[in-house]
């Protein structure tokens, strides 16, 4: 269920994840489960709609928390940890195209949604793999769960930021028609 | 239908898919742990053997020469540098005497004066100087904070001046009550800062402390790294407020005291003058996020909040409140009155709001939203509605009055002949017209005035009965989106006559080809279209230059730039979507 601690990337939060990390450095297993407990679902919802495929995704979920605990001392706080692990999750998702093109079907994804017993959020995800660009897609995924700024999201898609502006508030208003919409039937 | 809404259901979504993979992680991580790179170890490594060398050296050099008090007195053992904004530097031997002082900028020669130094404790040397920066107004309430560099060839006595001198400013700035800010660091002497320090005419120590400040990787707002350049220019004060806002710890910088931010509004400040430009009120706010940063030569406040179904980004002054930026992102989904602020709705081309703005200039018979191919209405499976927002612009918009003018406006959701519409009411100067559009096209269906009767505002105009303009005639429901016969089958360019907020398409292409920094005459290939997409109105723009495509998207209500795509003849990225 929604809670507002449960994914809020704020400072304390930040704060909270920083430590983890630097725990991590240190072999500190614990700390990567709780850092795993509150990052998983943005990281996943990231990779997922990198990838667009369901079964790649699950693969390269569990290999980018093994980097993040590889790499856990190298890395510098700065406030900002969403965006590290982000970058790593990107960095996976690249190597994985690398070895595999990406198929445009979209039965790789469509598991996502059609086991969901909730009706809106079956509407929510069909609505993000077939309404929405891949690019607005993957710009929403990253403001809202994982609460990067556009011009983070910008520097790590590689985007112009007013790319990235436009893109988001139109994916965005599409996603709130379409839940809207079902709200009224 | 709150972006919150959207986020909710979106993670709700998401954790219902994440696979449970977290014991696998655990299990296989041991294997893969061991060739993490080691943390940065404190630089006090280099500084032993520095100061164990010299030490050696001092006493070979000692012992061959015979202990001669005078050339002791004479080496410099440690320099102690003070920065608030004056920068000035102690040297002083190893029995604590002070060799020399340099002033190292305009503000510090003022604050030595005529002050001599030589052979004077360092001590005394220390009240003298700070005591003359209270009476030159350097170090005051607002401005509390000091920086004490320590450069020594005696690491133990490095520690120990540290902890004093830190000691003494504080005992000296309460005697005049003040609280003070010491921030102390040691450093070694450095070819590469002592560069830069004399680049930006700063001390050691200072740039040294930046130097700190870029490695921890701070960056501003915006996502950009500092530079030396940016930074140097800021107080001592001012920079701790800053890295301080981004809590960030720096190594080997130790603190005491809080930095002044007397001068500064403070953040309940900056977001109670937010709000009340952006006219919420705090119970409507979600999400406020406050953070101090440098720009462009002054300390701001960046804010965001939710508010009312919008997102707003502001930038403040953070001494004077001074809005710099006002960000409101689009249309709202509630109904509430929410004032639709004018940037985004009345270019300067609009009003005039000294004239009669009377219902005449209405032409309920132009249909104002562009031609809709039939396809375009009713190949989504899901079209999305253009929202009640966007409703209010374009009724706004087609009757050609600001949101000052209009009262009592209200749009609801409701349906018509089995179509979904929008219903806009407002009344200008006792005329009460209710527009009926389309929740996904945005099309203007039909237009309804009439007078008051028994109004009740001040302006009523007396004769102005305009119930002739309503044609029922107009605006039959098409059935796939056509317009009836009446409405021409204009192309897509609106008559700036007719819709005057929408920028001339002139005006448009001259600022785009400023934008690319092109002449009309290297333009080759040029097209500009009027589009409308989902109510919003944009100029699609695309010419070339040289063998560069350009391609922009500019909102033809407010002018601003939407999207930029260049591409090079001979890249093979694929268009941005």
């Amino acid at each position: 269920m929604y809670s507002k601690e449960s994914y809020e990337y704020n400072s304390q939060e930040n704060r909270r994840l920083e430590t983890a990390i630097q725990k991590m450095a240190s072999g500190d297993k614990t700390a990567l489960a709780d850092l795993y407990e509150r990052t998983h679902t943005a990281i996943y919802a990231f990779i997922v709609s990198i990838l667009k495929d369901k079964n790649t995704a699950d693969d390269v979920f569990q290999e980018v928390y093994l980097k993040v605990y590889e790499n856990a001392a190298s890395y510098t706080a700065k406030g900002k940890p969403m965006a590290w692990l982000i970058t790593i999750a990107k960095n996976q998702c690249l190597m994985q195209f690398r070895k595999v093109k990406a198929t445009e079907s979209l039965e790789d994804v469509e598991e996502l949604w059609t086991t969901n017993p909730d009706v809106e959020e079956r509407m929510l995800l069909e609505a993000a793999f077939k309404q929405i660009s891949d690019e607005e897609r993957n710009i929403i995924v990253l403001h809202v769960l994982s609460g990067l700024k556009h011009r983070e999201i910008a520097k790590i898609l590689d985007l112009p930021l007013a790319t990235v502006l436009s893109k988001y508030h139109r994916g965005l208003k599409k996603l709130k028609g379409i839940l809207e919409e079902n709200a009224n039937e | 239908m709150s972006e919150r809404r959207v986020k909710e259901k979106l993670y709700s979504a998401v954790e219902h898919n994440v696979p449970d993979v977290l014991d696998n992680i655990l299990a296989q991580c041991d294997t893969r742990k061991g060739d993490g790179v080691m943390t940065e170890k404190k630089r006090k490594n280099p500084i032993f053997k520095i100061a164990t060398a010299m030490a050696a050296m001092l006493v070979l050099v000692v012992g061959i020469i015979g202990a001669s008090q005078i050339t002791g007195l004479n080496d410099v053992e440690t320099v102690i540098a003070f920065d608030v904004n004056p920068s000035i530097e102690i040297e002083v031997n190893s029995r604590g005497q002070v060799i020399d002082v340099k002033a190292l900028n305009e503000d510090a020669q003022i604050v030595v004066g005529t002050m001599k130094f030589r052979n004077v404790d360092l001590e005394v040397a220390v009240n003298a100087i700070i005591g003359s920066m209270l009476k030159n107004g350097y170090l005051s309430v607002d401005q509390n904070s000091i920086l004490v560099s320590v450069h020594s060839r005696n690491s133990e006595k490095a520690a120990a001046l540290k902890e004093t001198i830190s000691t003494d400013i504080t005992a000296i700035l309460d005697g005049s009550n003040i609280e003070a800010s010491v921030i102390v660091q040691e450093y070694e002497r450095n070819e590469e800062v002592d560069k830069i320090a004399k680049e930006n005419k700063i001390s050691h120590g200072k740039a040294k402390l930046i130097a700190r400040i870029i490695k921890a990787g701070l960056t501003d707002a915006e996502g950009y790294e500092y530079t030396y350049e940016r930074l140097a220019a800021l107080t001592v004060n001012e920079l701790r407020v800053l890295w301080n806002s981004k809590d960030v710890e720096l190594d080997d910088v130790q603190s005491s005291g809080t930095a002044s931010e007397t001068k500064y509004l403070g953040k309940a400040k900056a977001l109670e003058l937010a709000y009340a430009h952006a006219a919420v009120v705090v119970e409507n706010v979600v999400d406020a996020e406050v953070d101090m940063d440098y720009e462009d030569g002054i300390m701001v406040y960046e804010i965001e909040f939710y508010a009312d179904g919008y997102e707003y980004e502001y930038k403040l002054n953070a001494i004077t409140g001074e809005i710099l930026v006002s960000e409101k992102s689009e249309e709202p989904e509630e109904d509430d009155g929410a004032q639709i602020p004018d940037e985004e709705v009345t270019p300067e081309e609009g009003q005039n709001p000294d004239e009669e703005t009377t219902p005449d200039e209405v032409k309920p018979g132009e249909q104002e939203s562009p031609d809709k191919t039939p396809g375009k209405e009713d190949n989504k499976d899901h079209p999305s509605r253009i929202g009640r927002g966007n409703a209010k612009k374009i009724a706004m918009n087609h009757a050609g009055f600001t949101r000052d003018k209009l009262r009592d406006l209200e749009c609801d959701f409701d349906e018509e002949d089995g179509k979904y519409v929008y219903k806009v009411e407002f009344e200008v100067d006792g005329v009460e017209y209710t527009y009926v559009i389309d929740v996904n096209s945005g099309e203007i269906l039909h237009i309804e005035t009439e007078t008051e009767e028994d109004d009740d505002d001040d302006n009523r105009k007396p004769g102005n009965n305009n119930s002739g303009n309503e044609k029922p005639g107009q605006g039959q429901k098409p059935d796939a989106g056509q317009r009836p016969g009446a409405g021409q089958n204009k192309d897509e360019e609106q008559r700036p006559v007719d819709k005057p907020q929408i920028i001339q398409k002139e005006k448009v292409l001259a600022m785009v080809l400023k934008d690319a920094n092109v002449t009309m005459k290297e333009v080759k290939d040029l097209k500009c279209e009027l589009e409308e997409e989902d109510g919003a109105y944009c100029y699609e723009i695309e010419f070339e230059v040289k063998n560069v495509e350009y391609e922009y998207k500019v909102d033809a209500l407010t002018g601003e730039i939407l999207e930029v795509n260049k591409e090079t003849e001979d890249a093979d990225e694929a268009d941005a979507d």
